[in-house]
């Protein structure tokens, strides 16, 4: 221990409180609600799964419903050949108006068309995956669709999918 | 968020490093001490924000700074006990002209550190010196003899 101070430096007991400025009674619940918002994950990231289905297929998405400007996140579609015959071509297409407000784009397997991926011989009751990895670029709510058809055919399975990318 | 309890944890970790290295080092910089300031931020920087280089983990990340500030600095203020705990409490250099040797090795506060503080509060000799009090900002200072009082032999208060 520090040797004590002599008494008379030292200052007298007295009550201690708390006061606040007026502002402060504004500002500081402000100031502390951001980080207890984000504790319970506010401002993290949030996931969705949507599902659609048509006469043969059944498309599945898992895909970011919010996240942060350069974060890279990565949507997951997943299709069932629900039909009892194999299909040639399935074709899986992402809203250009949703995904160009992403940069670094990649998509697994590669695209064969912009934004579209072909994936080819889907025996009945196989599913298929198909990955899309998105960086967040542009701010804001970025809303678009994901559609799956077989190759030829107007019948589509669509998912809407809307993503809020925060600055 | 993560970015909430990395910032917590590295307050808190900091906070108590700097206790542990003493007052003295809060006010001054010693070469030893300079290098520590300018490491410090760069190691810790990967770690509070990782690859997240957002606005919003930005704000989330200083107003978690703030708060804990606030929060530590007003329970510091509330709680006399958890003050001297996080701020530490003055200790005493010198009393009534002779150096407490005790303190100044425990603060690793040399003769001629102090000599030179006396010098710049305008004190020649350590027996004009009635108390140096090592304030818990790492400043020292001093309170003067009154002409009127007793002074130590000089051979007891000399500050080599």
């Amino acid at each position: 221990m520090s040797q004590e101070l002599p008494p008379t430096l030292q200052v007298p007991g007295q009550r201690r409180g708390l006061r606040f400025h007026r502002f402060q009674w504004v500002a500081l619940p402000l100031m502390l609600l951001i980080p207890v918002l984000a504790l319970f994950g506010v401002f993290g990231e949030t996931w969705e799964r949507a599902d659609d289905a048509n006469a043969v297929l059944r498309l599945h998405v898992e895909y970011p419903t919010r996240y942060r400007y350069k974060q890279i996140n990565t949507m997951e579609v997943s299709l069932e050949n629900v039909s009892d015959s194999p299909i040639d071509t399935v074709v899986v297409s992402f809203d250009p108006a949703y995904v160009r407000h992403f940069s670094t784009l990649t998509f697994i397997p590669s695209p064969t068309e912009p934004f579209e991926v072909e994936l080819l011989d889907v025996a009945p009751g196989e599913t298929r995956l198909v990955w899309a990895e998105l960086q967040g670029e542009r701010y804001g709510r970025h809303r678009g669709a994901i559609d799956a058809y077989q190759a030829g055919s107007l019948d589509t399975a669509r998912v809407s999918v809307s993503t809020l990318i925060l600055p | 968020m993560e970015t909430v309890l990395r910032v917590g944890f590295v307050y808190l970790f900091i906070l108590v490093l700097l206790r542990i290295m003493g007052k003295r080092e809060l006010s001054q910089l010693a070469p030893m001490e300079l290098v520590m300031l300018i490491l410090i931020p760069e190691l810790v920087a990967q770690a509070l924000v990782r690859e997240d280089f957002s606005m919003t983990n930005a704000v989330v990340a200083v107003t978690t700074l703030t708060s804990l500030v606030f929060i530590t600095s007003a329970l510091a203020h509330k709680f006399k006990r958890f003050g001297e705990i996080v701020e530490g409490k003055p200790s005493l250099l010198v009393d009534q002209g002779k150096p407490v040797s005790e303190t100044m090795d425990r603060e690793r506060i040399p003769a001629e550190e102090i000599a030179a503080e006396m010098r710049k509060a305008g004190i020649e000799r350590l027996e004009d010196v009635k108390w140096a009090v090592l304030e818990t900002g790492g400043r020292i200072s001093f309170i003067k003899r009154e002409p009127s009082e007793d002074r130590p032999p000089p051979d007891e208060g000399q500050v080599e």
